[in-house]
């Protein structure tokens, strides 16, 4: 055995240990928070490519960093904090935030509904679909949505209020239609 | 114009999502805007979220453990290639002092055999235990440059 040889092995070993899971357990936390945190992304970003990547990120950064005793929900919004950091960094970055139509395949019902919502949702600015979604379809409140943006309680309170007019605004058809 | 906040609006939202609502929670959310507005714009997300979860094609959780993995390789290899680097810098510093060391020494113990501060046997203990680290990191060296030398000509072959 030689240096050449050890290094590798003992990266590959401090892989496993660096990574604090194994892949079943992988394959039943991916299995359990994957689908929510990627609608989330792509309704978000707008694009199914920048959704799947900072997907795959979000669950590169938990395994490499995962603290130590955490339940599902704790799990969850920990995994929405590292997905939503990743998308303002693209955003501070200057990355183009223009949405794009997104083709979903095998629904009949509802569709005009789908795309009021999805048309409603590229004219909201990126931080409004944040809150909005965080709000109404992952039922966080006002301290854990504060937690996973980096925003105080009281900014969250501001800015849902003028999101929530602002969505109901654009959404009024689509209320109209199905009240 | 709907009111900023109210404090029912959680539960409001909880109750959209499961699909049933208090007596007394509907009742408040005829008399209360921001119940309202904020179980309208429920009523059309959750949907939205349930059909964009159940059509389209999620990334592989294989994929994704396999580029983790991959990436912590990666990082556990630099951190143990960065002990390697510094234990070569440690005995390329050694070896430096030795030799700017035994220049100044060994003429001083040709012309003086018995030193002020150190008994003769001593000093001779001190210098073969020096020449016997000297020699085990020199070695050590070696093979790491020897090492070095041949992944350069390998890579440079292109069979690296």
């Amino acid at each position: 055995m030689n240096v050449a040889y050890t290094i590798p092995n003992y990266a590959g070993a401090q892989a496993e240990e660096d990574l604090l899971m194994d892949e079943r357990a992988f394959q039943v936390l991916y299995d359990y928070t994957a689908r929510p945190l990627w609608a989330y992304l792509i309704r978000v970003s707008g694009r199914k490519d920048v959704a799947d990547d900072i997907l795959q990120e979000t669950y590169c950064r938990f395994l490499a960093r995962r603290p130590q005793a955490m339940d599902e929900q704790s799990t969850r919004k920990y995994l929405f904090r590292i997905a939503t950091n990743l998308l303002n960094d693209r955003w501070r970055s200057g990355e183009n935030v223009e949405q794009q139509e997104i083709q979903e395949y095998g629904f009949d019902r509802d569709v005009d509904a789908h795309l009021d919502v999805q048309r409603a949702m590229q004219q909201l600015k990126p931080r409004e679909r944040q809150l909005l979604w965080l709000a109404y379809v992952e039922e966080m409140n006002h301290a854990e949505i504060a937690a996973i943006t980096g925003l105080s309680t009281l900014s969250i309170r501001m800015l849902l209020f003028r999101a929530r007019r602002k969505a109901a605004g654009l959404l009024r058809p689509a209320i109209m239609v199905k009240g | 114009m709907t009111s900023m906040y109210c404090e029912r609006e959680p539960e409001t939202v909880r109750a959209t999502g499961r699909g049933s609502c208090s007596p007394d929670l509907l009742h408040h959310i005829e008399h209360c805007p921001a119940c309202t507005e904020a179980r309208h714009i429920a009523q059309l997300l959750l949907p939205d979220a349930a059909l964009l979860q159940s059509t389209l094609n999620l990334p592989q959780a294989t994929r994704v453990w396999e580029k983790a993995r991959s990436r912590a390789q990666t990082s556990a290899l630099e951190r143990a290639s960065c002990v390697q680097a510094v234990l070569k810098a440690a005995g390329f510093v050694y070896a430096a002092i030795f030799v700017i060391w035994s220049i100044r020494t060994f003429p001083i113990l040709k012309h003086y055999s018995n030193l002020p501060v150190v008994s003769g046997e001593a000093a001779s203990t001190s210098i073969a235990a020096a020449v016997f680290a000297a020699s085990c990191i020199v070695s050590g060296l070696w093979y790491m440059l020897r090492k070095d030398k041949r992944e350069n000509t390998l890579t440079h072959s292109g069979l690296g």
